[in-house]
């Protein structure tokens, strides 16, 4: 019987003090095979009047998170896997200023940014995190309510995580950015490496970079797939917006970005806002294949084909 | 059919028999009491054949009805119940979810002759697809009726199947009890008014295991293909197919005698294991070649069996493959865990790539995952202290009537078959009847996850085996009782002064 005991109480020891192993995200031709982690802020339970659940068809799973007053929510989350950072899919109320938002990590601010978008968008930050249990605050630290017609609100969508994983350096391809919902992994045989990056919906792609010497800016690789109009790409670079334009070639082409850059870490995002779907005939996409940076920017500032079928 | 031969009597081994005696076919449940009680005159054995009587012309009927009335009105019952469940209350289409919305439109789009079969169409049971088209193209109006009513029709045949494979491993008394109660149960009268295989594969298993006579390798071979025709409604019936062949092929040979390895070897029961198991595969082989060559790699059966392995192991909530498929598991939202969902840029079918992944997980932590196991094999049996889960109670749409019955087999039926298998662990009839089947759910849950939806369509077999102890309990520790306190409440009565005043001494 006492050993019956003794082998008992090893066995919950040994399971009490295991150290997790780090399982390492997945990495194949330079496209991060998963898991891409990420929790859906709605689940954050309510807490009365102040903060809520409320229904969006244009938020993941059609609905988000709403804080209406000066609120810090809460949420503990076990990740899988070592992440290096993360992205805070949120929209604002306007209403004599936009709201900020904090967003802290086991009791440590890792994000303030002010929300000035109707519409949703993605902010990245930066936090290294090991596999395991983390507490996610959110909070909204500057209520203001004239009445009805004026309110500033702070609504969260979701959070997602990118992978730790040596950092890149250069040149940035597509598919190893992080792709949340609406980007997808596409093969393209004209494009180097055979494989792109989709935007299927409105969505938005984010990527890090480290530079060893000055730049003067960067072309993406992209081509669209028209219906009723092209596709709109938006690029920014350290929260920055650089570019906003069509891109109407079918071909893939270099769309030029002026933007002097130091050495150093950047952060990078491409998005894509104007989706339109109506059946398989008439379907507007965009398609990026990655960014090439350049130490001298050419002459010419239009987009140029940047294969034999581009256009 | 009584004496077919295809019921014969496990053979219970003399030298094996437990201290305590092992009722069988030859030595049905002997009641040790023959105190009057209706119950238990209601499914007993018949009394010993009189002597032939000269009987009137349709007399010779009688007999056959007195013998099995009790099934009929049992199979009877069971009928109506799914019947007025299925095509009255709760119509196919009328309400629709998750695995039955999936086989509804399925089942549509096989029945449009313009259909072009795809990649996609292998990621949901083929049978259940190809059934539903198949009535939906011939029967324009009316046609979810009509599979409604064979969805009763399956889940009312369950009923006789499980009497012939529980009388054989059990005995008869505990086979009526037993079918008595799955014909009441409400879990597959609601399995087939929500259109879930469960009902196909419910109906497979008994078929199999009343076709599963050892003696008889034919009819093992066709029990084998019973139940590869059920795993290819759902594929967790396959665990079940090699255990079984296991239990046939290690049965023994009936008396004393020393066998040479050679006899051993030739005797009919290890023919019968093989062909089993070659019956199987002459159902599962076929879909899984072909499946094999849609998906670009070999394939057992299902092509997401390598994402369900993940999410079996894996702290996640939900899962998005490509963008394109999505998975979770019912009880995580109930668990209500801080887990993250998870979102990998690899289809659904490249089954290695998710198994790999699970594998990772697995390995993180072995006590861990040690841990988790036993959870798992405790809710397959939902609300058992240990298990994460509720009985039951995804909310709206299981009606809380679930919960009762889930609790009767969990805190019921399942203790008292293990005190069967323990009682009759040397009979392998019991094996077959209960201990195969319940090593299945429990591989499953290990294999996968534990869920009460992987137990349910295995509950034949807990009921079955339950019954026996059930049965047991009542006639050695309650009749008894009840006899003797009938008894002790008559005997005053006789022995009162008022009684023995009237009864004169000189009468």
């Amino acid at each position: 019987m006492a050993v019956r005991v003794s082998l008992l109480l090893l066995a919950l020891g040994a399971v009490a003090s295991c150290k997790p192993l780090e399982p390492d995200p997945v990495i194949k031709d330079g496209v991060d095979l998963g898991p891409i982690q990420s929790f859906e802020a709605e689940r954050i339970p309510g807490q009365g009047p102040h903060v809520g659940n409320i229904n969006d068809s244009s938020a993941s799973d059609g609905h988000a998170l709403g804080i209406f007053s000066q609120r810090t929510v809460a949420q503990p989350l076990e990740l899988l896997t070592e992440v290096s950072g993360f992205v805070v899919r949120a929209k604002g109320q306007e209403c004599k200023g936009w709201p900020e938002m904090l967003v802290s990590i086991d009791g440590v601010p890792r994000l303030r940014t002010e929300v000035k978008n109707a519409g949703w968008k993605d902010f990245p930050g930066l936090a290294h995190l090991k596999p395991g249990r983390h507490l996610f605050e959110f909070s909204f630290t500057n209520d203001y309510l004239e009445g009805p017609s004026c309110d500033r609100n702070l609504f969260i969508d979701k959070m997602t995580f990118v992978n730790a994983r040596a950092t890149n350096s250069g040149d940035l391809r597509a598919v190893s950015m992080l792709l949340p919902g609406g980007a997808e992994v596409v093969d393209d045989a004209r494009a180097p490496g055979g494989k792109v990056v989709g935007f299927m919906s409105n969505s938005e792609a984010t990527g890090e970079t480290q530079l060893d010497r000055p730049m003067a800016g960067f072309v993406v690789h992209a081509r669209g797939e028209d219906c009723k109009g092209p596709p709109q790409m938006n690029v920014t670079v350290d929260g920055v917006d650089r570019y906003s334009g069509m891109v109407e070639a079918r071909g893939w082409v270099d769309v030029p970005v002026s933007a002097a850059l130091g050495p150093g870490l950047h952060s990078l995002s491409i998005a894509f806002p104007n989706d339109l779907f109506e059946g398989p005939a008439c379907d507007r996409n965009l398609f990026v294949e990655g960014v090439h940076f350049l130490e001298t920017m050419p002459a010419d500032a239009g987009p140029r084909g940047g294969s034999s079928d581009g256009g | 059919m009584e004496g077919d031969s295809t019921t014969a009597p496990p053979a219970v081994q003399p030298t094996e028999a437990p201290k305590e005696a092992q009722p069988t076919e030859a030595q049905p449940e002997a009641r040790p009491t023959e105190a009057p009680n209706e119950l238990a005159a209601g499914i007993a054995e018949p009394p010993p054949a009189a002597p032939q009587q000269p009987q009137a012309p349709l007399a010779p009927l009688a007999p056959i009805f007195s013998r099995w009335r009790w099934l009929t009105i049992i199979v009877l019952v069971g009928f109506g119940l799914r019947a007025l469940y299925a095509l009255w209350l709760h119509p196919i289409g009328d309400y629709l979810y998750s695995d039955m919305e999936g086989h509804y439109h399925a089942a549509q789009a096989f029945a449009d002759p313009r259909h072009v079969f795809s990649r996609w169409d292998i990621v949901k049971p083929r049978a259940m697809g190809f059934i539903g088209g198949f009535i939906l193209s011939h029967f324009k109006h009316g046609g979810l009726q009509v599979w409604g009513g064979l969805q009763v029709l399956l889940s009312t045949a369950t009923l006789p199947l499980t009497f012939i494979f529980t009388r054989r491993f059990f005995g008869r008394r505990t086979a009526l009890l037993a079918t008595a109660f799955l014909a009441i149960n409400y879990l597959p009268i609601g399995f087939a008014g929500y259109l879930m295989t469960e009902t196909y594969l419910m109906f497979c298993l008994a078929l199999s295991a009343a076709l599963l006579v050892p003696e008889r390798p034919l009819l093992c071979l066709l029990s084998g293909l019973a139940l590869g025709v059920g795993c290819l409604f759902k594929p967790q019936g396959l665990p079940l197919l090699p255990l079984w062949a296991l239990v046939v092929f290690f049965w023994p040979l009936p008396g004393h005698a020393k066998r040479s390895f050679a006899e051993w070897l030739r005797a009919p029961q290890r023919l019968a294991a093989v062909l089993l198991v070659i019956g199987g595969a002459c159902a599962i082989l076929p879909e899984s070649m072909a499946v094999s060559r849609i998906n670009g790699h070999p394939t057992l059966l299902t092509p997401y069996g390598g994402q369900n392995f993940y999410i079996g192991h894996c702290n996640v909530t939900k899962m998005d493959m490509n963008g394109s498929f999505f998975a979770g598991v019912p009880k995580v939202y109930q668990r209500n865990e801080p887990w993250p969902d998870v979102a990998f840029h690899v289809p659904v079918f490249d089954s290695a790539f998710y198994v790999e992944e699970g594998m990772k997980c697995f390995r993180q932590s072995f006590w861990g995952s040690a841990l988790w196991v036993v959870e798992q094999l405790a809710d397959c049996f939902a609300g058992w202290p240990g298990s994460t889960i509720d009985p039951w109670p995804i909310p709206q749409g299981w009606n809380s009537i679930t919960r009762p019955f889930n609790l009767l087999i969990a805190y019921v039926f399942f203790p008292l078959a293990m005190v069967t298998l323990w009682r009759r662990r040397r009979d392998r009839g019991t094996w077959l009847g209960f201990g195969a089947p319940m090593a299945a759910v429990w591989g499953l849950a290990v294999i996968f996850s534990g869920d009460p939806r992987y137990r349910e369509p295995f509950d034949l077999f807990t009921i079955a085996g339950g019954s026996w102890t059930l049965l047991h309990i009542w006639d050695h520790w309650a009749l008894p009782r009840i006899a003797a306190e009938l008894a002790k409440r008559s005997r005053p009565v006789e022995a009162s002064p008022e009684a023995s005043s009237q009864v004169s001494p000189g009468a």
